[in-house]
């Protein structure tokens, strides 16, 4: 019940070469003050862990307190039924999964539940797979809320737990069994999808009670009970994507066709950034290039939507970001590193906005691929569901 | 493999190295580091046609001369390292520097550890600069350290005229020793270390240092 500290008296930090803080193996040895010792590798960043440290629980939470909820915008009858669903469950006590398509407003749906868990005493943590889709959490949830929203994702407080966290998961690892209800956001993103030791940080984290919100559900996430909701909140269909043979031309000619508008090209890889930018360059387009070690990632997010450029992205930006009018292309979709999870959420960056329902999703291929085919076919079906 | 230092998986060619050695480094990280060619004879300070540096002159006016080796620049990635190494507490990367520092043993020669004092070896667990001397070759504890201040907030003149908090520990009885430095800032440590052992009757004595700070650059050390 409660952050893990060091302090004198507890249980040890590493046992059999486990650090009972992060779970990892990856513990080595050294020569520590009094001798032969072992420090975990996998936690540094929470602050250093040795074989002679003990840890113990202290309880990090503010007191209860109730909030009030202001909704941004009247929830549509769609919404409001899986609103109505997840207040069912949260009384049920029992775990589930939203599986929502991109861009139907799955933020504000999940407003009503938590609204009711805070009021209840109890509290509520949303993790979310990347920091700046926590950052995004964090300002619609302050602009709703009139309680204070505890960040602990890298440049946020540490020290205590409010009601609401908003979170990214490994920083989570040294919280023992605080959160009533866990708000899983876009549950099979990287970090999740190969990590299994943050499934169990996360469930440590937590007392059992979760939901999953996605559009790309993975297997064992199904088995959950279900609500489904496969309408924009619009109302328009999802883009459905063509499939295109790549060549030079073919790229070129689809950023020329779009000239008045932000297109956004994803890529592979890293060293395919380098590959196609060279392509645009050549024939005269001006491009800005993305990937997880570009820091001024929102910088060119704004650039994108204000001076409808090309943006060159790796999957980095697959989920969590939103561009009003942007064209999508996927540049060598049939690479292994584009799952049909990953195809079904780049296509989703496409049209969400009212004003601009609708915009045009291209696979280019070197060959097709059952992936592509896997992505169109959930599309189309939830298009006709 | 995962590299020691970015965590990040890569492919290292089979080679019967591959058997014996644990912690491998990826080229990316290898390449951050910029190592120190030709410079200072004395500092290794990068100077024109390796001249002597404006420092050591300065200490040689004071009648101290001690050689010292420093094998990188302290620039933006060095401080990196170094403050991952030293205050984040990440010991094992240390193992990156092994080889480079094997190759600087010499037979019959005694590294010594510039040492932390008592309450400094107790909150930081370890000694920086002997887990580095343990690397090279056979260490001697021989130092001791009073309880002083951090240098760390100290100019180049406040840090020259402050008292020696060395004392020796044990009576040496070896020829030549090498002292074991992380940083070389403006080698008052080290000189006055030197001077410690001189008196104590070391008749030949010179140093290793892993980064050696660039004058005119930002760079505080941490």
């Amino acid at each position: 019940m409660g952050q893990l500290i060091v302090s004198p008296n507890g249980t040890p930090a590493i046992r059999f070469g486990v650090c009972q803080r992060c779970l990892s193996a990856d513990t080595r040895s050294f020569t520590c003050h009094h001798g032969a010792c072992r420090y975990c590798r996998n936690c540094l960043h929470l602050g250093r862990v040795c074989q002679c440290d003990r840890l113990q629980e202290e309880d990090v939470t503010t007191p209860v307190e109730s909030t009030e909820l202001v909704m941004p915008f009247e929830l549509s009858a769609d919404q409001r039924r899986v609103s109505r669903q997840l207040l069912d469950w949260w009384e049920a006590r029992t775990s589930g999964l939203v599986y929502a398509v991109c861009g139907a407003g799955k933020t504000e749906m999940t407003f009503p539940v938590i609204a009711r868990v805070v009021n209840e005493g109890k509290r509520v943590l949303i993790v979310s797979p990347r920091r700046d889709v926590a950052i995004e959490w964090t300002d619609r949830l302050e602009a709703a809320f009139s309680i204070p929203v505890t960040r602990r994702y890298g440049g946020g407080d540490k020290d205590t737990i409010g009601m609401i966290t908003v979170a990214t998961a490994p920083l989570l690892m040294n919280l023992r069994h605080v959160f009533d209800y866990v708000l899983v956001d876009e549950s099979d993103a990287f970090p999740f999808a190969f990590d299994l030791v943050l499934w169990w940080t996360l469930r440590r984290a937590g007392k059992g009670l979760f939901l999953f919100v996605t559009a790309t559900p993975t297997v064992w996430q199904r088995r959950f009970p279900t609500v489904h909701l496969s309408r924009r909140y619009h109302g328009h269909d999802l883009p459905v994507p063509r499939l295109v043979r790549e060549t030079g031309q073919a790229i070129l000619d689809f950023c020329r066709q779009y000239e008045g508008s932000p297109r956004l090209l994803f890529v592979p890889t890293k060293p395919d950034l380098v590959r196609y930018g060279e392509l645009l360059e050549t024939n005269g387009l001006t491009f800005k290039a993305v990937s997880a070690d570009t820091n001024e990632r929102t910088d060119t997010l704004e650039w994108l939507a204000q001076t409808d450029g090309i943006v060159l992205a790796t999957s980095i930006w697959e989920r969590g970001m939103t561009v009003t009018g942007v064209h999508v292309a996927v540049l060598d979709s049939s690479h292994a590193l584009f799952s049909s999870r990953a195809l079904i959420q780049m296509a989703g960056r496409a049209g969400r906005k009212p004003v601009a329902p609708t915009g045009d999703v291209v696979f280019f291929y070197q060959e097709r691929t059952f992936r592509q085919d896997q992505a169109i076919r959930a599309i189309q079906e939830a298009n006709r569901r | 493999m995962n590299c020691l230092v970015c965590r990040k998986p890569f492919i290292i060619p089979w080679s019967p190295a591959t058997l014996l050695k644990r912690d491998w480094v990826c080229p990316d990280c290898e390449g951050r580091l910029t190592p120190l060619v030709a410079g200072c004879p004395r500092c290794g300070h990068p100077t024109e046609d390796e001249a002597t540096c404006d420092d050591c002159v300065r200490w040689l006016a004071l009648g101290l001369d001690l050689t010292v080796h420093s094998l990188y620049a302290y620039d933006e990635a060095g401080a990196n390292w170094l403050h991952r190494y030293k205050f984040g507490g990440d010991v094992v990367l240390a193992n990156q520097m092994r080889s480079v520092l094997r190759q600087l043993r010499e037979p019959g020669v005694v590294y010594v550890p510039i040492p932390l004092s008592e309450e400094r070896l107790r909150t930081r667990r370890f000694n920086q600069s002997e887990v580095l001397a343990r690397m090279i070759g056979p260490t001697k504890q021989v130092l001791v350290k009073a309880e002083v201040s951090s240098q760390r907030e100290f100019g180049k003149e406040e840090r020259r005229h402050r008292t020696n908090p060395f004392a020796v520990q044990q009576l040496p009885r070896y020829g030549k020793m090498v002292l074991v430095d992380d940083v070389y800032t403006t080698g008052t440590t080290l000189h006055q270390a030197a001077l410690i052992l001189r008196r104590a009757g070391v008749e030949q004595v010179s140093a290793v240092c892993l980064f050696r700070t660039l004058n005119k650059s930002k760079m505080r050390p941490i």
